[in-house]
C-alpha cells in the first residue's frame, strides 16, 4: 500500500481509479483511511465476497511468519519504517486485480504471504501501454 | 477461483467507509485497480 500511496499522482495521471477493498469492521477501516489519509475508496467487505470471488486466500504460519515476512520488516526498519504489532486475522491474505474498461482482469495477483506484492511496474505496465497504443 | 488473466471481472456492490456505493459497472471504460488489502490492525 506504501509503495501505492508513494506513487498516487502517477497513479492519477495514468487514469488509473483504484479501489482498495478490506475484510474489517468498518470502524476499523475508517480509522485506518483517516489516520492514512488514504487517496482512494476503501471498500468494506466483512463477508470476504469479493476476497473469495478472486480467490484471495489464508497463509499457512510458514507464509505468513516466514523468511519473506521478516526480510520484509528488515527493509521497512531500513527505510526508517515502523513496525506495528500485527492483530486482527493476520491469516487473511491479500491481492491485487487490474481490470481493463472493457471489465476484463489483466492482472490478477494472489500474495502468497505478507511481503508477496506485485511491483508498480507489473501493475502499471498494462496501462501505460495501452495509452501509448491509442496515441 | 475460477476467475483468471481474460476473464470478466466479478460483479460487486460495496460500501466505502464514507457510507458511498461502489459498483462494477461505475467502472465500466475505466482503468481499475481493486487492492486486496490484509489485516489493518
Amino acid at each position: 500500500m506504501s509503495q501505492l500511496r508513494r506513487h498516487a499522482s502517477k497513479i492519477e495521471s495514468l487514469g488509473l481509479q483504484v479501489l482498495v477493498v478490506s475484510f474489517e469492521r468498518a470502524d476499523v477501516a475508517a480509522d485506518y483511511a483517516q489516520e492514512m489519509a488514504l487517496p482512494w475508496p476503501l471498500l468494506l467487505d466483512p463477508l470476504r465476497s469479493l476476497y473469495t470471488a478472486y480467490g484471495m486466500g489464508r497463509g499457512h504460519w510458514w507464509q505468513i511468519w516466514g523468511p519473506a515476512t521478516w526480510w520484509a520488516y528488515a527493509r521497512l526498519l531500513v527505510r526508517g519504517g515502523r513496525i506495528k504489532r500485527p492483530s486482527g486475522d493476520v491469516d487473511q491474505l491479500g491481492g491485487d486485480v487490474l481490470v481493463d474498461p472493457t471489465g476484463k482482469v489483466v492482472v490478477l495477483h494472489r500474495g502468497e504471504g505478507p511481503a508477496d506484492r506485485p511491483t508498480l511496474s507489473h501493475l502499471l505496465e498494462p496501462v501505460s501501454r495501452a495509452r501509448v497504443s491509442s496515441a | 477461483m475460477n476467475v483468471h488473466v481474460g476473464s470478466p471481472a466479478v460483479p460487486f456492490s460495496l460500501q466505502d467507509t464514507t457510507g458511498a456505493w461502489h459498483r462494477l459497472e461505475d467502472y465500466t471504460g475505466k482503468w481499475l485497480l481493486l487492492v486486496f488489502h490484509r489485516h489493518l490492525r
